[in-house]
Formats: structure tokens, sequence, C-alpha cells
């Protein structure tokens, strides 16, 4: 039939059409990524400088740990607000147990991580337990820890901390600072996690379709409380790390990564479609923090450059939508 | 054939060379549809044949991509559901699209309801306004009760109430039976009789021929998008409906071979699910097909969830091998070794932002494809899956495309084939070939009658009449809730069957 | 028996709330003598006024099966332009229209960006939170100014009294009874109800849903504008991310109302009353010398409770959509 083959023929080219915009999809971030580092590269060479990569690296790991955590959270289709209180509540137990009590070094942080894994499972238990929405239970834990945080410290900072807990934040090793490592050793575990265990299968697969995959026979609230108990575990990190490279542990230490930590995870969670997300997740902690670096070197004031993790934010929320949409379009039955 | 010699002038709604694409699909190719005035229209194809979509774009939910559309003479490009309805057009929607917290009264005048002075909803004068349009259709709705506290059966009469409002010269029914019990499917089709009366052009889409044959005058069949054709119904034999419908004759394509039925494998006692179906009692032998049939809401599916713990039941005792199993929950069915192929391809099935891989392996992948029941063994796992889509010809490119992305028959076969991979014992299909088309169908069929011949227990829930008789060894109706007959498919018929899932009593007289 | 239990049950769904609230009152008066003097009452509900406002536009906004968490950077973004504007020497009047103006020009953008590119909103107003905190930094840089050093007269606004009452609590039971009667009472509102509890019925005869849709995000921005005015006039000046405490206050107050009156749904009278309920706690309190670190312990802790009410027996886990 003749009107019939011309309609085919539209549904090809429609196809094609989906096939380029799948690679745009696919790529755009990493296109944009390098255009807007040429651009600031060519505008102010020092942005490519060794020594300026290092600070981006530094201040990449510091926000890292939490957003690698976030982005668990994120995959198992979970919100976590709670973290920057849990890693500043995190930090505060350890630094104080440290400095006030006077126990050893890694009792402090054994102890702060301890406590990120117990708050972890306790926003898990109300997610899985009291069926609380994911957001709102975070949100009651944020302000609950900032009550114990002030509980604890009475609102003061700690100063002076000890020499070994300093060295993990401030020592070096080979020119490159310590939590730059641990990040390249958090991010090593965390991808193997997530795309070679069992477990790290499951909570990609129960944040893509819950109801499917607990008719498959997996245990849906083990697997959910896991990912809360995950990004508990891995917050204090951030906190304790930007306590010991800052050489001061404040109250309110964990609200500087809230935005970037964030936008971080979220845009983790895009680049590759919801697939690959602690790899994404990094790229998204070096784009964020490397963005915000550079609107330091070109002079950007302080009050602009914390509007730029929200654009980024929203930037990559919009950019979801559309490869979304894009992608859905494409249920193309070609086989 | 009254209205045919009249011609042109009497068509009031004339769709002519309307395609409609969803990216990738053709849901419509340049279908012409004319309607006349005053006459009883049906539309009929198969599950993805378009009469949704062609309805949709007449009600201008849609608007179409090619093609011009005119109601009552004005051409309808452009415009939207208000002004549709204007012209008088409303359309009965196959889902119930109700405010579940508003009354009744407040339902059917949606949209419409009398204001006050002060801007208010007058809801004494609301109540009034909706009480004869309730009558209509039904006696005994109370206009005052919240629609959520309705049966589905009186949901779906409310919907056709709240089309009345609006004065309409034509109606649209999306299968409006489907919900309905048998003495409001009575009801509504006095009610029609009426509006043929009155004069009112009706367009009826419907699965069922019975109800074709007793109230339409002319009928279209579309199938994979194309117009078929149009003819008066008189001179359409069913057989003949039927073989357009599906393009070839269905009963031919269950490659159904003798089966060697063994053992009671596994046997169901008093089942209780905590809703609809009571006291369900059975046995599957090895290397059996059991089918379950019975209308929308009899229960089958309840049955099926319960049995397989993805819902709570109230009661019951499930035995295997005269072993009584403990399932609480779908990780307790499946280590027994009992598998289900969801109602819900989509939304229970598959992950389908996922890939086939993964998709194949989850159910097993902490006993078959992990060491320690941890660290995933990688190529063992792609070994299987790549074994598992030449066995099955899984249409796809490659194991890895994503689930989404496959056409309806290729994704059942990923769901079936992630059972077989968990070494399954016991299999239920709970209408594994909904909207599947008629190739994907027979690979399924074929798949199933596989199991069996390898001494699986299957048990196969459908709707589909002819399907059940030609695939299964022996079927289970169910009527309200109940299980109320039980037969041998070479010794029954179609008609006993129908018989039957509509409520028949043995003891009364069979008219089949 | 089995009806009497039925009835007693429903009974405790709907007033279940306002029991627990009389209660708390009477314990406060006990422990307390100062509780139920008119004056601490009328603190009281001076307080509640920013929180019940913006409580009432995020009810609207809920309703209809939506969220807007934009108010928690709105609120503050509007007081640094607020004291900017006193600070230069602007009417009252323009300063109460630029506010306003603001939030629908919020709650607008967040339209377009839901309704119309059907964006979630959740991460849509989220990220607008995170957008609105960094400009508050940018206009306010961070600094707390008082308005009585600029401007007395735009204190007026809240300070004065309209017969035995101030009028911010005049202003948050106005609004109340405003959208409480729009809600039930006209069409209109009866639709955003009906937008949430089934949007296909409201399209299906022929209404605008998306139209209504975004309707109702600019009203519930402008609400939120309001809040922000309230917020900063009843401070007497801009704190810094004052709005972050309202996202829980607010949050929790919705929650909390869906327990009462209409057990489940989100409700108007249901909303003033989780409102009222949250200051009575932090004002009860705050009288009896409890330290400052144990109010937002027990505002989270009121939050996680008021919300396992409603969700306990749901028995799914809730995840978010991106």
């Amino acid at each position: 039939m003749n009107r019939s083959s011309s309609n085919r023929e539209q549904m090809r080219t429609l196809n094609r059409k989906d096939a380029i915009a799948l690679f745009l999809i696919r790529y755009a971030v990493f296109v944009f990524f390098f255009f807007v580092y040429m651009a600031i590269a060519i505008y102010k060479p020092v942005f490519l400088s060794p020594a300026n990569l290092a600070d981006i690296m530094l201040t990449s790991s510091l926000v890292s740990f939490a957003s690698f955590g976030l982005s668990i959270v994120f995959a198992v289709g979970g919100v976590d607000l709670s973290f920057p209180n849990i890693a500043g509540y995190g930090a505060m137990l350890s630094t104080y147990l440290m400095i006030e009590v006077g126990y050893p070094v890694w009792v402090g942080i054994v102890a702060g991580i301890s406590v990120g894994l117990l708050i972890g499972t306790f926003n898990g238990l109300m997610v899985t337990r009291l069926y609380i929405n994911s957001f709102i239970a975070t949100l009651g834990t944020l302000f609950i820890l900032r009550g114990f945080l002030y509980w604890l410290t009475g609102g003061q900072s700690m100063q002076i901390l000890p020499q070994g807990f300093e060295y993990l934040g401030r020592g070096t090793l080979f020119n490159i600072r310590m939590p730059v490592y641990f990040m390249a050793g958090i991010f090593i575990l965390c991808y193997l996690f997530m795309e070679k265990t069992r477990w790290g299968r499951q909570i990609t697969l129960v944040g893509g379709n819950i109801e499917a995959t607990r008719l498959s026979g997996v245990n849906i609230k083990m697997i959910t409380l896991l990912s809360f108990m995950i990004c508990g575990l891995l917050s204090p990190l951030s906190g304790m790390l930007q306590a010991a490279s800052a050489s001061a542990a404040a109250v309110d230490i964990g609200d500087r990564f809230m935005v970037p930590a964030f936008a971080a995870a979220m845009m983790g969670t895009v680049i590759f479609q919801g697939k690959n997300v602690i790899l994404g997740t990094l790229f998204g902690i070096i784009f964020v923090e490397s963005l915000n670096n550079a609107a330091f070197i070109l002079g950007v004031s302080p009050e602009i450059r914390r509007v730029v993790p929200g654009i980024v934010l929203l930037a990559t929320i919009a950019f979801n939508y559309y490869a979304k949409r894009a992608l859905s379009e494409m249920r193309v039955h070609a086989y | 054939m009254g209205t045919a010699r009249n011609g042109d002038e009497d068509v009031v709604i004339k769709a002519s060379l309307i395609s409609k694409y969803f990216p990738g699909v053709i849901a419509l190719d340049n279908v012409d549809f004319e309607v006349r005035k005053g006459e009883t229209h049906a539309l009929v194809g198969e599950n993805g044949a378009g009469k949704s979509t062609l309805m949709k774009i007449l009600y201008r939910e849609y608007s179409e991509d090619a093609g011009s559309l005119y109601i009552d003479g004005k051409n309808a490009k452009g415009m939207g559901i208000r002004q549709v309805r204007n012209l008088g057009l409303s359309l009965i929607h196959q889902d119930l699209n109700l405010v579940p917290v508003f009354t009744v009264a407040h339902n059917v005048c949606m949209g419409l309801e009398p204001v006050n002075k002060l801007g208010f909803i007058d809801w004494k004068e609301l109540k009034q306004k909706a009480a004869p349009y309730l009558k209509e259709i039904s006696s005994d709705i109370d206009l005052d009760a919240k629609v959520e506290e309705l049966s589905n059966s009186q949901q779906q009469l409310v919907t056709v109430a709240r089309a009345l409002v609006a004065h309409p010269r034509f109606l649209i029914l999306d299968e409006p039976t489907a919900r309905l019990d048998q003495k409001s499917t009575e009801a509504l089709f006095d009610f029609l009789d009426r509006c043929k009366e009155k004069g009112i052009t009706i367009i009826y889409i419907s699965h069922r021929l019975e109800e074709i044959y007793r109230l339409c005058d002319r009928i279209t069949v579309l199938r994979d998008g194309e117009k078929v054709l149009t003819a008066p119904v008189q001179e359409l034999a069913q057989t003949e409906l039927v073989k357009h419908m599906v393009g070839r004759e269905l009963k031919q394509q269950i490659p159904k071979g003798e089966a060697s039925i063994g053992e009671v494998v596994f046997s169901v006692r008093n089942l209780n699910p905590m809703a609809k179906a009571k006291d369900i009692s059975f046995d599957l032998h090895s290397g059996e097909i059991l089918g379950i049939v019975g209308s929308i809401g009899a229960g089958k599916s309840e049955v099926a969830r319960a049995i397989f713990g993805a819902d709570r039941k109230q009661s019951g005792v499930i035995r295997m091998q005269g072993e009584e199993l403990k399932i609480r929950d779908p990780r307790d069915a499946i280590d027994a070794g009992i598998a289900l192929v969801p109602e819900e391809r989509r939304k229970q099935g598959l992950v389908t932002t996922e890939s086939i891989r993964k998709n194949m392996t989850l159910p097993s992948l902490g006993k078959n494809f992990c060491a320690g029941g941890f660290w995933i063994k990688q190529r063992k796992e792609k070994e299987a899956v790549a074994k598992s889509i030449k066995d099955f010809r899984l249409a796809t490119p490659s194991p890895e495309q994503e689930a989404r992305l496959l056409s309806g028959g290729t994704q059942q076969k990923v769901v079936i084939g992630k059972w077989l991979l968990s070494d399954s014992k016991i299999y239920i299909f709970d209408e594994p070939t909904k909207g599947i088309d008629v190739g994907g169908k027979h690979d399924i069929y074929k798949m199933i009658v596989d199991l069996a011949k390898n001494g699986a227990g299957v048990i196969f829930i459908s709707n589909e009449l002819d399907e059940v008789l030609a695939l299964c060894d022996r079927t289970l109706i169910m009527f309200n809730g109940r299980l109320v007959k039980e037969v041998i498919n070479k010794d029954t018929t179609k008609n006993e069957l129908l018989f039957y899932v509509m409520g028949g009593k043995d003891n009364g007289s069979k008219s089949g | 028996m089995g009806q009497k239990a039925d009835n007693w049950n429903k009974f405790i769904a709907n007033y279940g709330l306002l029991l627990a609230f009389l209660l708390a009152i009477i314990v406060f008066s006990l422990w307390s003598e100062n509780f139920l003097r008119w004056g601490n009452v009328q603190n009281i509900l001076i307080q509640t006024t920013s929180l019940g406002v913006c409580a009432f536009g995020l009810t609207l906004i809920m309703m209809m099966g939506e969220i807007d968490l934009s108010y928690a950077g709105l609120t503050g973004m509007i007081g640094a332009v607020m004291l900017k504007m006193i600070m230069a020497g602007y009417s009252p009047v323009s300063v109460v229209f630029v506010c306003l103006a603001i939030g629908m020009a919020s709650g607008l953008c967040i339209a377009i960006l839901v309704v119309g590119l059907r964006m979630s909103s959740f991460m849509v107003t989220l990220a607008a939170w995170f957008i609105y905190m960094g400009l508050e930094r940018y206009i306010g840089h961070g600094v707390t100014h008082w308005i009585y050093k600029y401007d007395e007269n735009i204190l007026k606004i809240v300070q004065g009294h309209a017969g035995p009452l101030p009028v911010p609590i005049i202003i948050m039971l106005g609004l109340f009874l405003l959208c409480w009667l729009f809600q039930t009472r006209t069409r209109t509102g009866q639709y955003i109800l009906a937008l949430g509890e089934n949007i296909e019925a409201v399209k299906e005869v022929g209404l605008k849903a998306n139209l209504l849709k975004g309707g109702t995000f600019v009203a519930g921005g402008l609400i939120f504008g309001l809040t922000g005015l309230i917020e900063t006039l009843r401070i007497g000046g801009s704190m810094v991310y004052s709005g972050r405490f309202l996202l829980i206050y607010a949050l929790g107050a919705v929650f909390l109302g869906s327990a009462a009156f209409k057990a489940g749904k989100y409700n108007f009278p249901g909303t003033l009353l989780g409102a009222l309920f949250f200051y009575t706690i932090i004002n009860g309190l705050t009288l009896n010398m409890v330290k400052f670190y144990y109010i937002p312990l027990v505002q989270g802790l009121f939050l996680i409770l008021a919300v396992a009410i409603t969700t306990v027996k749901r028995g799914e886990i809730e995840q978010v959509q991106f």
C-alpha cells in the first residue's frame, strides 16, 4: 500500500531523530564540561595549573563521601536530607571525644562513623517500617540532630585538634592531600558495591521498580534500609575530614556541602540515566566543585557563588526531564 | 439499512485519513471513519488496534497528526474537550474518571455546578439537578453517597449519568460493560435503547460480540491502526468478524501437543485472600495446564497473588508435593519454586529501565549467580542470559537492551525467562497475553506448553475463553469470588464456559 | 458492638488530634500558671501567624497532589529584599506590593516548570529553595538588619490592633476563612481538590486542568510572598535563612492537619490546628525554661510522629519521583 509505506518512511526518520537525540543525551554533559573548561582555561590559564587542580580535587574529596552515600539513597528511590547534620554530628562527636574526653584518635573516628551508621539506620527504619516518605523522615532527623548537636557542644566549636587527626585532612602523599586518596578508595568500594554485588544490583532495581522487584523475591525493606545505612555510614567521613583539613570543627560544618553534595549526587543519578551512579556522582562532584572554583578564579563574589550549585541542580533536573522524555518516546519496536 | 441510501448528508461524524503517531509506533494509519445520524455504530478490534486512540481524537483528548475531522458539519481541528462537549459529544471512558471523595451528585454535575449569588456551590440545587440524569440509568444509587463507597459497577453508571448532563447528541461508550454486573448491564442496554429512540447517535466500543449484535447497526473494524472495513452488522457473520479483527483464525494458533499429566504436585485448600475471593480449593498436577476464567472482578488475580504471597491472605493451606508451605511474601513462594507472571507486565513484571540481563537474573541472583551469595559471577550470568535469549528467540540486539525498548511479546518472554532461570516448578500466569500481538501470543503459548511438557504445573488465568479452551487441560470457573465449576476442556464448549462465567447455575436452564 | 468500636475509631481518627491539643493545653497550664494568660495566648497566636499563613498556601498545593518547598527559601529572600527597600527609603505600600509580586512571580515560574514542562514539583521547588537561599545571601550579605532603625511606619502593619485582636492574628484568621470557604464552597476550590484526587476526572469534563494547576501554584506563591512579609515584620528584621525553620514547621502542620477532622485528607481547619499545636508546644516548653536545644529536637520528633500517624497503616514504602 502506497500511503502506508510513506508512513513507515516517516517512522524511520523519527527513529533517526531519536538516535541523534539519544547520542546528544548520552554525551551532552561531557561536551558541556569540555567547553566550559576550555573557555575558563583560555580566559584564566591558572585554572588548569597543577596547584589549582589539586585544590579542586581536595574540595571535591571533602564533599564526595556524603555525595556517594546520597547517590546510593537516590538509587533506591529515596532522599536523605539529614546528611549534612549526620556529617556534622559525626565530626563533632569524634572531635569531642578526642579533645574533651581525651580518647585516642581512632576511637573518635570509629565513634563518628558508628553514630552515622546508627542515624542512617534510624532513617531507614522510619522509611521501611513507619512508611514515612523519606524526604519528611530525614527532614525530621535533620532537626533532631540539630538539637543533639547543640546539646553536645553548647554551640561551641572545637579549635585545636589532635595531630594524628589533622594529618588525615592536611597530610600529603606525593604532594596530594590525604582526603583525595580516601575519596579514591571510597569511590572504588562504592563502585564495586553498586556494580558487582548482589545488594548493589538490587538497590538499583528497587529504585527502578519497587513492586516488580518485590514480586521477584527481593527483600525490598532490607535493601531500602541498607542504602540509608550506607549513606549514614559515609556522611560522617565528609564531616570529619572537613574538620581535619580545616583544623576546626564547628556546629554548622555540614551546611557548607549540603547543596553541592545534593547537586552532585543528583547529577550522578542523571548523567548515565540512572546507571553507573557512583561514577556519575564522581563526575558530578568534580563538575560542581570545579565550577565553584572557576567562579572564584573569575572573581565572582561569594554570595553569587552560593547560587551556583542550586542552579546546577535545577539544570540537572531539567536535563533529566528532557533525557527521560526523549528516551521514553523511543519505545521503538524495531525488532 | 434504511439509513444507507440517504448517503452523505446523514453523516454527522466524519473523520478522513486520520493518522496518529506515537514516536516509533503508528497508532492510526490513514483511518476513515464515518458515523451516520441516529445510528449505533460499533468499533471493534483487538487490543492495540487503535480504537481508544481514535475515540480520544474524536473527543479531542489527542489531536491527530494528519487528516481531518468534522463533527456535525463543523471542523473540529483545534477544538478542545470543552468545545466538542458543547457540540453535544460525550465520552464514557473505560477508566472510571471520577473524584472518589465527591458525592455522586457532585460527580454527575462536575463542571456545571449551580452557584448562588456569593459564587458558592448550591448543594441543594446540585442534587436536584443531578437526580433526573442518574434516574435515567439507575434507581438505587444514593445521590449523597461518596463515590468511593460505591461498587465498580455503580461507579460506571455514575460516569454514564455524568455524560448525560451535557445533553449529548453523540455518545461514545468505550467498553462500558467491562465493569458492569449483569443487572447493570441490562439497565445500560435499556438506557441505550431509549437513547436510540431519542435519536442519539452512539459509538460503541466493545470486545463482546453478543453486545454488538444486540445493539449496533453498523460496525467498523480496526486492525493494527488501519481500518479493515465498515459494514452493516447483519451482513457480517460472527466468525467473519473475528477473522477480520484477528487477521487469521485464532484456534489453529495454539500448538498444543499431547499432555502427559502426572501426580498432584500442588494443592490449595480453603484459600481466603484479603479481598474478593473466598474459599478457594483446587489441585494441580505435574504437566498440567489449569485454566482459571471469570469475568473482570471475579477474583482471579487475587487468588494468584495470595498464593504467591504478593498480598496477604486471611487463611488457607498451600501444599507442594504434600508438604505445607508457609508463604508470607513472594520470597517464600519463590524459594518453594512458585513463579508468578503478573497481570501488569510493565508495572509488576519488569524493571523497564534496566537491561534484559538484570531483569532475567533478578529472582535467582543470590541462588545461582553469586559467589557466596554476594559477589556477582558476571560471566556465568552473561552466559545464562545469552542462552535464554537464544532458546526463547528473544528479538533483541543485545542482552543489555533496556526492557522498555522491547515489544510487549518480548517483554513477556523476559518475564517468563526470569522464572525459568530460577528453576521454578509451579508457574502462575495472570493474563499473560494481554495487549500482545498475535505473533507474540503464539510464542508465549508455545513456552507455556513446553513448560508443561517438561513436567511443571501451570496455572493459566485469562479472560479470553478461546485461548483457555485451546491451551488448558482443565478449567476452573470463578464467579463473584468463588469457584463455581470445574470442567475438563476436551469435554466442554465455549458456550458452556461462558454460561458459568456469566453466573449460570447448574440446575437452571442452559441457554448458552 | 463492632459498630460501636467502628464509630469510636472514626471519632479518634477525626478528633484525636483535637483531644491531644486540648490535653497539651491542660498539661501546660498546670505546669506554668502564665500559660493561659491572655498575653501569652496572644503571643502564641502571633507567633503562629507566619506559619499558619504559609501552611495554608502549602495545604492548597498539597491538596492538588503537588508539593512546593520554595517557601523555605522564598521567605528569607523576601526578607532580604524588604530590608534593602526599606533602607533605600521606599514607602510601605510599595514594599508590600513588591513582596507579593515576588511571591507570585516565583509561583508563576514554578507553574511554568511543573505544569508547562511537566517537571517534578518536588525537585523543581527543592532547587528553587536552594537558589532562593543563595539569592538571599547575595542580596542581604548574610547580615541581620533591624527594621526599626530605618522605618517604623511599616512595622505598624503588624503592631496595630483591630478591636481586641492584633493585626497579624486577623490576617491569619482572615486568610484561613478565605481559604476554607474558597476550597469547600466554590467551584474552583472544589476542582483543586479534584485535581489531587483524580486529575483525569477534571480533564474529562472539559475543565482546564493545567490552567487550574498553574493558577494554584501562583496563588500558593502569593501566599508564600505574604508569609515572607509577615515573618520579616514579625521578627522586625531580616534574619539569615529564617525560612528554613518554616520548612519543617509548615510541612509538619499540614501533615498533622491531615490527621484531623477529615482523616487522611489535607484540610484547612486541620492545618490551622496543626500550626497552633506546633507553637503551643514550643511556647509551653520555652515558658518552662526548657533548654533551647530541645526545641529543634521536639520539632523533628513532632514532624515524624505527625506523619507516622497518617502513614503507618499504609504498609507500602513511598518512593520519591525525580
